[in-house]
């Protein structure tokens, strides 16, 4: 057999192989990953992120099946953070030197088969006779004595075991009880909407604010001989403030449009949490009697 | 040389070797290291300096190794008034049919082993005189150069001790010797064999085991020994670090140490019957090859530091 040729068919196996071991590591690492999401219920956590926020809840349709989307993100997550861990974890792989691994496995080969490698294109009685010694010792040589079973057999266990572990707890819905709230108290760094995240108006801007009269002049018209003041009392067009209602006229008394008494309303019962319709209806209906 | 002719002694290295060992070994007793060094030096084309106190049979073994190679052997015995006519010889004026010419009378350097005992006793002039015939295995008398017969191998000895009116080699001729051998005291074992052989009525003689065709075809094997790269570079490797000057080494080998090595370790693995060059024969050439090359500081021979010591060292660090 050719070395070179011999080295090279080696060389390629080795590759195969190792891909194997990373493909293997970064199932496992990526279905624990995503069984460690569930437990804890990250899903929940995610309507604290703004950019998922309007997508909570939403449903995709994939080859049939309907997923939602908090599944779809943790599956992401876990996928990148296991590529990223897969990656750290083989970042000190040794290059593969294909001949000092036969060597190893071979002690008979031990630094002939480098001397002949290296010694290809040298033509003389004793090269030759090496190159054709070490020829027909890489025969019985065979890339699956590389294959490390043992690691790949473990591999496999612990991914078959990671895979059931999740199978069982989304079969039994096991999660720690979080919601978003709980989350957003664990949480702190995450944004909650309040005006402290706004940024601080300028101090020139309000001030100018406030002695501006946006109204401008009064407007004065002359109906049949008596003035009308027209000018818009301060507040109107801003909606409903403190300031408006102080300026209400309160000489009327207010009155409801309707009976007051027990009414039943539809948009009550489509919010209702599921199972205690019949609660919070019996609830109600007694406090209306009361 | 034909291909035919070094397959054939290619085929038959490993029994030539251990059949040259066994004839060698009826005369000297032990020393198997500094016998193979020995031939590991003649398979490689250089020379070697032998370094011991006397009475350890240098000459004894070189002259038993030049017998069982069939090969023409001359001693020179240095000494302070030796002059370098002495060693290359000189132009004699002969008579002949009446008329005179001169005549060029070879001297001792015309053999295929020379064993120059005790070379620094040997004036700079003289040592020098050997220069020329260990590098371009020649020598120039007046206008005339004369080849010398291959296979062409010198070997030098020198004593340790007796320091007195001795002038030690220039470091450029140090690094001309490809070897430095150092010849310890035998065993207690060997020792006891030694006065049984040397004190019966007949002595230990040795058979021809090697004809000078066979070693010089010995020889391109030598160099044919395939080595390697990351060998290779390791030997480079280990040369260079001496060549970096710290409180042991003032200074290093030259590339022709590299050279050395490898070539020595080719041999070393020949002798073997190995065909590719292992790291355990740099490790084993590596305090013969280097030895002569290092420079100790000043500071490590107040400490007592060999250079030995220095080489091995280094090879720790340089695997």
């Amino acid at each position: 057999m050719d070395i070179r040729k011999f080295v090279q068919t080696q060389e390629a196996a080795l590759k195969k192989y190792r891909r194997t071991y990373k493909l293997l590591d970064f199932l496992t690492i990526f279905t624990l990953l995503y069984t460690f999401m569930v437990v804890l219920s990250i899903d929940q956590a995610l309507p604290l992120i703004r950019s998922f926020e309007v997508r909570a809840g939403t449903d995709y349709s994939i080859a049939g099946l309907s997923i939602a989307f908090e599944t779809v993100v943790l599956l992401a997550a876990s996928a990148l953070v296991s590529l990223l861990l897969t990656f750290i974890l083989h970042m000190r792989d040794k290059k593969i030197r294909t001949i000092e691994l036969v060597e190893q496995k071979y002690p008979g080969l031990r630094e002939r088969l480098r001397t002949a490698y290296d010694n290809t294109g040298l033509d003389n009685i004793v090269a030759n006779d090496l190159r054709q010694a070490v020829s027909s010792a890489v025969e019985k040589v065979r890339p699956s004595v590389f294959f490390r079973k043992k690691r790949v057999n473990f591999g496999l266990i612990v991914l078959i075991a990671s895979v059931m572990l999740l199978a069982f707890i989304t079969l039994n819905d096991i999660h720690a009880d979080m919601t978003p709230g709980d989350w957003e108290n664990l949480l702190p760094f995450v944004p909650d909407g309040s005006t402290d995240d706004l940024p601080e108006q300028d101090d020139d801007t309000q001030e100018s604010n406030d002695t501006e009269n946006l109204t401008g002049e009064s407007a004065v018209v002359v109906v049949e001989g008596t003035e009308v003041d027209l000018s818009l009392p301060p507040g109107s067009g801003v909606g409903f403030s403190e300031g408006n209602e102080t300026e209400q006229d309160t000489d009327f008394e207010a009155s409801s449009s309707y009976e007051i008494d027990a009414i039943s309303s539809e948009t009550y019962y489509e919010s209702f949490p599921q199972g205690y319709e019949t609660v919070i209806k019996s609830y109600f209906e007694k406090m209306a009697e009361e | 040389m034909n291909s035919r002719d070094l397959t054939q002694t290619y085929k038959v290295a490993g029994d030539m070797f251990a059949t040259l060992f066994r004839e060698i070994g009826k005369v000297v007793v032990g020393q198997n290291d500094t016998v193979e060094q020995i031939i590991i030096a003649i398979l490689c084309n250089g020379h070697a300096l032998v370094e011991s106190n006397p009475g350890l049979g240098k000459t004894l073994t070189i002259s038993t190794i030049s017998k069982s190679m069939d090969l023409n052997f001359s001693r020179i015995q240095c000494t302070p008034d030796l002059m370098p006519a002495d060693i290359t010889g000189t132009h004699i004026i002969e008579e002949s049919g009446g008329s005179k010419h001169f005549k060029f009378e070879p001297g001792p350097v015309f053999a295929n082993i020379v064993l120059a005992d005790e070379i620094n006793r040997a004036s700079p002039k003289t040592q020098s005189a050997l220069l020329e015939a260990m590098q371009e295995k020649q020598i120039t008398v007046g206008n005339d150069t004369f080849m010398l017969e291959q296979p062409f191998f010198i070997l030098a000895t020198q004593n340790p001790i007796e320091m007195e009116g001795t002038f030690p080699l220039p470091e450029a001729q140090l690094d001309r010797f490809l070897l430095k051998i150092l010849v310890d005291y035998p065993s207690y074992e060997d020792e006891i064999e030694i006065v049984n052989r040397y004190t019966r009525s007949v002595m230990p003689s040795v058979g021809k085991v090697v004809n000078k065709n066979t070693l010089l075809d010995l020889q391109k094997l030598t160099r044919d020994v395939p080595i390697a790269d990351d060998i290779k570079s390791r030997v480079i490797r280990i040369v260079m670090s001496t060549r970096v000057r710290n409180e042991f080494i003032e200074y290093g080998a030259s590339p022709r140490a590299s050279i050395g090595l490898i070539l020595a370790a080719k041999a070393r693995a020949l002798i073997r019957g190995r065909n590719f060059v292992s790291n355990e024969d740099i490790e084993a050439m590596a305090y013969p090859v280097l030895r002569h090359r290092i420079i100790l500081s000043f500071e490590s021979e107040r400490k007592g530091i060999t250079t030995d010591q220095v080489v091995r060292n280094i090879l720790e660090k340089i695997k």
